[in-house]
């Protein structure tokens, strides 16, 4: 004999007892478990999405907004490193003439080699218009292989859209493809770059297509990479040991007849950084060529031509001074002294054009001969400069060609734009800089093409023009590992369920040592020490968490198998993918077994702390206590009643009801209600009758242990408050919509479009380019940055956001949303007015939701991103201010100069809010319709988001009610305990003539009295609380839910009351008598 | 009653002003044992009688260091009881006492061998086999060494009850106390248990203090003492 041998015995004799017990541990187990392996299975499924959408892909190249040779792919490719070039734009596509539309798609121009990072054979191997689609593009359109699309692709070129002059006519290109496949995610169909887990609409047609289409010759814009050992820096290197001019959009050519060497750029303009660094250089020097509208002196005019701004070192001019040609003075009737006026086009970010007049004195006329018929000084302008007449213009703005003349046509036909006037460098660059640049080429003397070229790759590092390498690979992996952690949101969401079966295993552990009291007796008696009892049953114990804890991993498998189910599912809007596999990590299972078995065991050995130092004669002993007057149980109960009622009068219902105000006031109310019932159950206690009747007898008997039944009370109000007070108390975000302080900002709409729009849409020549001179509609444009959703949408960990620039006057004017969080460098009257100063510390100024901020990025208003700008400089955005939830869920806000100053090149805006009438909408669908648009009324945007919290609150609720049945089993276990302890008295009730039933339906009546009771006092304020949610029109129908799940607890109540009312009572109760 | 036979025997138990109070539900306090009294030497039995709730049963407990005294103490061998700790209490009740309750109080998952085996283990980790051959030489007294595979479920009460005997004995304690052995056995089998405890009284030279109802079993002890109003006085014979 021994303690493990008795321990066993133990086990076996008290088996049912112990099934219950083992029972609760289990549950407890399969709880957590679910919870560990939920979570695990998300990440484990987004990094295997992430996988899959890179394919065989390690690192990225790309060049920001440039495009490159693809060419260079293939320079940089060794035997350790496999290369492919791809050529990226957005896309839209329409199937049988609009039968189904399909925007924001993925265009990819591919080669062959991207067979190798799609892991498939020819796949990818596309003739001139073949295509192959992914499921998800398939399953929009209905579309299937053999079928025909009209795609409609954002016309990408090796300038910016919106480079001053140049047209935006074509700004978009289509043409017709055949689908020849399908491609599943397993052939690498979903490729994305962006770490998210919901499938993009991908299509993939010939790289060398799409570059003819595009008439672009051979580039790319993204190269893909594989190869192991690889580190940022050796790729990088591998480029610039490659690289061509070209693949910086620039050029060198030399003029024989003037003896000199010029670099001129792809994109009209030498960037700044460019510019910058090569004129540090000796011996360069810069030139500045515009397009200006007219030259007049007096009622003389010359129309449409080019002023070139020249150095000092070959123009010696002051601020207002001006050399014109020959050509010119003859034209103009002008002589030296003369006042000649220039009048031009400033042109805005979005084509805006300021049509600005500046005046010059002519300080000289110059001879029609040397480097005053220099043509090369006219920067090549797609459109215009390469247009065999002036008729045959297509420049970027309006052009009268009406004023143009048959010398102006004549002058063309032989020299071009050869500039007709010259003013100093620097007042060229004071007038007519932009972001795009303050120069069109840069010079320096001689002959020296491809010495200067070899100096001009040397002077850069790739990153310093706006190529970057990335390890998509890790930094995917690493963002879905680090996504949302769906073990602690599971493990917060079944809190309650958790709560309840250890609750059970506890009460039941404690009914199991009540029934061994006098066992335990026996064993002091006996000389069992204190410690030795608890070793005893603590061996017991060991065995059973052990049992139920092994127990409770197939049931929790089962019980994820069921919730991941529904998360593909019913709970799809949570992680936006139907693609969740359940992976299980052995060390969940031990960590789960080890936490409730170290929970389960600590409170054993409390437990048994208290019973094993019990003597056996205080066991034997119940005295049940005084319990006082209850004077403070009503006085408390009833101020907290009264103080909620009137709060919630007073504050809660005003013009609007406030639901944090209804919510205190239900979270007051509920322990308001449980004192006084307290009182009322002390009164009950102390009062004398003098009229005894059944129902007094009843009463005492079922009522008489106040503790035990404010612990019923206590446990079932609570419960229910908590699980619906929290499940059915939801946020209506389109009650008041239409204020500018909302989460719309008072806009209708909310729209994306799959192109940029190059213009300013509230601007009449931007109505006009898009057909809504008549439309009543104002926007506010946003340029957009591509970014990683940032949103609640995503569950991957993202690091840069969507970038959205705007003007910020538009959004101050009419103190458009809410800040939840700012910092100092906020200003409280006009806060969007602060985005457009840069911080001391040339930090950027940001914006973004708040929800975003803490759950998206996991960081605080104050802290910084890190962006890398076109010049391949860090960019810090300060994050200044947090938006209650908005339309912008997602993205990062800053001031539209402050965008531009970073990324020039970004053209155009792909982002809107609108305010128009609702009625407006299908006009702006037509208006937009060949940009992609997708278009949605604001407050439905807040909804999208919110529907995951919704989701979310739905789930609580759900499990929320599976801890309440649970507990209705723990009520049950009570309830047949403090029957069983009082046996005795109902067997004298029996003795003394009452039938079985009677007795029966006696307890059963008292308790679910107090059942019901305990039920209501939690119902009422948990529906006080959630008021204002439950009168909105959106959750009126959740109170169903909440009187279903009353009823169901209250079911169950009953059923487990019945039964531990029953078991209590098997048997004969007079045996009871004999033993007393 | 045979006080003769003790009177050159040793005190073994004292009790000397021993009070023990209880509050009741209203608050006030109940004096159950009222600076009580007592000796018993060295191998007398001695029998408690008195009324219900006299605090016969609460007396035994306190002499079996189940309960503790208001003030007052008991002595064992002229040493305080309670003024050991609770590890030391433990091996006092182990080693020194045995219990035997009206309700035999065996543990129905053990057979009846491990049942009087159970208190060895409360202070060692395994049985000897001195231990297992004093339980055997118990049962063969006890009349039950048949039985002894069977739970007590299996067995009448009479049975069940000379197991707990057993069990109480099977540490060789000084003292045996017995609340109302026989009070749950039909007559002949408590009959037949009141003549095997004085049979061990005898044999093994254990004292024996009952606390009984039946004058009969009370007047086969060497003393008789009534407890009333919380005093202890002896009984004429």
């Amino acid at each position: 004999m021994n303690g493990i041998r008795y321990a066993i015995r133990s086990l076996l004799y008290y088996w049912k007892l112990n099934l219950t017990m083992v029972l609760g541990v289990a549950l407890s187990t399969a709880i957590l478990l679910g919870a560990f392996v939920i979570g695990d299975s998300v990440t484990y499924s987004l990094k295997q999405i992430t996988l899959q959408r890179l394919g065989n892909t390690d690192w990225v190249i790309t060049g920001g907004e440039r495009l490159f040779r693809a060419e260079l792919a293939s320079e940089i490719a060794s035997d350790e490193l496999e290369v492919t070039p791809l050529l990226f734009a957005n896309g839209m596509a329409v199937l049988d003439g609009g039968k189904a539309r399909a925007n924001q798609l993925q265009v990819w121009g591919v080669k062959t080699g991207f067979d190798a990072f799609a892991g498939t054979d020819h796949l990818y191997e596309l003739e001139s218009n073949e295509a192959v689609i992914n499921e998800q593009l398939a399953r929009v359109l209905g579309v299937e292989v053999g079928e025909e699309l009209l795609l409609r692709v954002n016309k990408l070129s090796t300038f910016p859209a919106n480079t001053p002059f140049v047209s935006a006519d074509e700004s978009t290109i289509s043409f017709r493809v055949q689908v020849k496949a399908i491609v599943s995610l397993e052939q690498t169909g979903n490729f994305n770059l962006q770490a998210i887990q919901s499938a993009p609409k991908n299509i993939f047609v010939s790289l060398d297509f799409l570059n003819q289409q595009m008439q672009l010759g051979d580039l790319s814009n993204v190269v893909l990479v594989n190869g192991a050992g690889l580190d940022e820096s050796a790729l990088l290197r591998r480029i610039a040991a490659n690289w061509k001019l070209e693949d910086l959009n620039l050029s060198v050519r030399e003029n024989v007849d003037l003896n000199y060497t010029e670099l001129v750029s792809d994109r009209v303009f030498i960037e700044p950084s460019v510019a910058g660094k090569l004129l540090k250089g000796s011996g360069t020097y810069p030139v500045f060529s515009y397009f200006v509208n007219q030259l007049k002196i007096q009622d003389q005019a010359t129309p449409y031509s080019f002023v070139a701004g020249l150095p000092s070192t070959m123009l010696n001019l002051g601020a207002n001074e001006i050399i014109i040609n020959r050509w010119l003075a003859d034209d103009l009737s002008a002589a030296p002294g003369d006042s000649i006026f220039v009048t031009y086009f400033e042109v805005g970010p979005l084509r805006q054009l300021v049509e600005k007049s500046t005046w010059f004195q002519v300080a000289g006329i110059v001879a029609m001969e040397g480097q005053w018929t220099d043509v090369n000084l006219m920067p090549d302008i797609p459109g215009l400069s390469d247009a065999g007449h002036c008729s045959d213009w297509e420049t970027g703005v309006p052009v009268d060609l009406s004023s143009i003349r048959q010398k102006d046509e004549d002058y063309w036909t032989n020299l071009k734009g050869t500039p007709k006037a010259f003013v100093s460098l620097k007042t060229a660059q004071e007038l007519w800089g932009n972001r795009f640049g303050q120069s069109t080429a840069i010079r320096l003397e001689g002959l020296q093409a491809a010495d200067f070229e070899k100096q001009v790759l040397a002077e850069f590092q790739p990153s310093d023009v706006g190529f970057q390498v990335k390890n998509v690979k890790e930094d995917g992996l690493q963002a879905a590992s680090q996504g949302v952690d769906f073990s602690g949101l599971f493990i917060g969401l079944s809190f309650f369920v958790l709560f309840a079966a250890l609750l059970l295993a506890y009460l039941m552990l404690q009914l199991y040592l009540n029934f061994r009291r006098s066992e335990i007796g026996t064993l002091h008696a006996m000389g069992f020490s204190a410690h030795k009892i608890r070793q005893l049953f603590f061996f017991e114990a060991i065995f059973l968490v052990l049992i139920g804890a092994l127990l409770g991993v197939p049931v929790g498998l089962g019980y994820n198998s069921l919730i991941m189910d529904a998360i593909n599912t019913i709970w799809r809007d949570i992680v936006r993918t139907s693609i969740l596999n359940v992976h299980i990590r052995p060390m969940a299972i031990i960590q789960a077994i080890l936490i409730v078995g170290v929970i389960s065991l600590v409170s054993v050995w409390f437990v048994l702390r208290n019973y094993a130092r019990q003597q056996v004669v205080t066991m034997q002993q119940t005295q049940l206590g005084k319990s006082g007057s209850g004077k403070w149980s009503f006085r408390i109960g009833m101020g907290l009643t009264l103080l909620s009622v009137l709060l919630m009068f007073s504050q809660g219902i005003g013009k609007e009801i406030n639901p944090s105000v209804f919510f205190i006031s239900g979270f007051g109310l509920m322990p308001g209600l449980i004192l006084l019932m307290n009182f009322v159950l002390i009164r009950r206690e102390n009062r004398t009758v003098e009229k005894l009747s059944f129902r007094f007898f009843s009463n005492q008997l079922v009522l008489s242990d106040r503790r035990r039944n404010i612990l019923i009370v206590s446990f079932l109000s609570v419960g229910i408050f908590l699980v619906l007070s929290t499940g059915l108390n939801r946020k209506d975000l389109t009650r008041n919509a239409a204020q500018p302080s909302s989460g719309t900002g008072g806009y209708t709409f909310f729209a994306e479009t799959s192109f940029p729009v190059l213009f300013d849409l509230n601007s009449p020549e931007g109505r006009f380019e898009l057909g809504l001179e008549d439309s009543p509609a104002e926007f506010v444009q946003f340029q957009a940055l591509a970014g990683d959703d940032a949103s609640c949408l995503n569950l991957n960990r993202v690091a840069r956001p969507r970038i959205l620039g705007f003007d910020t006057e538009k959004l101050d004017e009419r103190q458009a949303f809410t800040f939840v969080a700012q910092t100092d460098e906020l200003d409280s009257e006009h806060p969007w007015l602060s985005l457009e100063r840069e911080l001391a510390n040339g930090q950027i100024p940001a914006i973004a939701d708040q929800t975003v901020i803490k759950w998206g990025l996991g960081k605080s208003v104050g802290d910084t991103l890190i962006y890398q700008n076109e010049a391949g400089e860090p960019m810090v955005l300060k994050l200044v201010g947090g938006l209650a939830n908005s339309v912008f869920q997602g993205n990062i806000l800053i001031a539209d100069s402050l965008f531009y100053a970073n990324f020039p090149s970004v053209s155009g805006s792909q982002v809107f809010l609108v305010q128009a009438p609702e009625s407006e909408e299908e006009n702006l669908r037509s208006a937009f319709r060949n940009y992609g648009l997708e278009i949605m009324p604001a407050k439905e945007r807040l909804l999208l988001f919110y529907q995951i919290e919704n989701t979310y609150l739905n789930i609580f609720l759900m499990l929320g009610a599976l801890g309440l049945l649970i507990g209705t089993v723990g009520l049950g276990i009570i309830i047949f305990r403090s029957i069983y302890e009082n046996r005795s008295q109902f067997a004298l009730l029996e003795a003394t003539g009452f039938r079985k039933q009677k007795i029966r339906g006696m307890t059963l009546r008292g308790y679910m009295q107090l059942v019901l009771l305990s039920l209501i006092i939690g119902l009422i304020p948990s529906i006080l609380s959630a008021l204002p949610s439950l009168r909105s029109s959106l959750y009126f129908g959740l109170i169903y839910w909440g009187l279903a799940i009353f009823v169901l607890v209250f079911a169950s109540a009953w059923l487990w009351v019945f039964t531990g009312n029953r078991l209590a009572m098997k048997g004969n109760l007079y045996e009871a008598l004999r033993n007393d | 009653m045979n006080e003769h036979a003790t009177r050159n025997r040793l005190v073994m138990l004292e009790i000397k002003t021993l009070t023990k109070s209880f509050q009741s539900g209203s608050g006030a306090r109940r004096v159950i044992l009222d600076e009580l009294n007592l000796s018993v030497k060295d191998g007398e039995s001695v029998a408690i009688v008195g009324p219900s709730g006299s605090g016969k049963t609460t007396l035994l407990n306190m002499l079996g260091a189940l309960d503790r005294p208001d003030s007052g103490d008991v002595l064992l061998d002229g040493e305080p009881v309670f003024g050991k700790d609770e590890k030391q209490l433990a091996e006092f009740r182990n080693q020194s006492i045995g219990f035997v309750f009206q309700l035999h109080h065996l543990l129905p998952q053990l057979n009846l061998m491990e049942n009087i085996l159970l208190p060895v283990v409360a202070q060692q980790s395994t049985v000897n086999a001195a231990s297992r051959k004093r339980a055997e030489g118990l049962t063969q007294k006890l009349g039950i060494a048949e039985l002894l595979t069977q739970r007590p479920g299996q067995l009448s009460g009479g049975e069940c009850q000379r197991t707990a005997v057993a069990r109480a004995l099977i540490n060789q304690p000084r003292i045996l106390l017995a609340d109302e052995p026989t009070g749950a056995l039909d007559q002949q089998s408590s009959n037949q248990l009141a003549d095997l405890l004085l049979q061990l009284n005898r044999e093994e030279n254990i004292s024996l203090i009952v606390v009984t109802h039946s004058m009969v079993l009370a007047s086969k002890m060497d003393k008789i003492y009534q407890l009333e109003n919380g005093k202890l006085k002896l009984a004429e014979a």
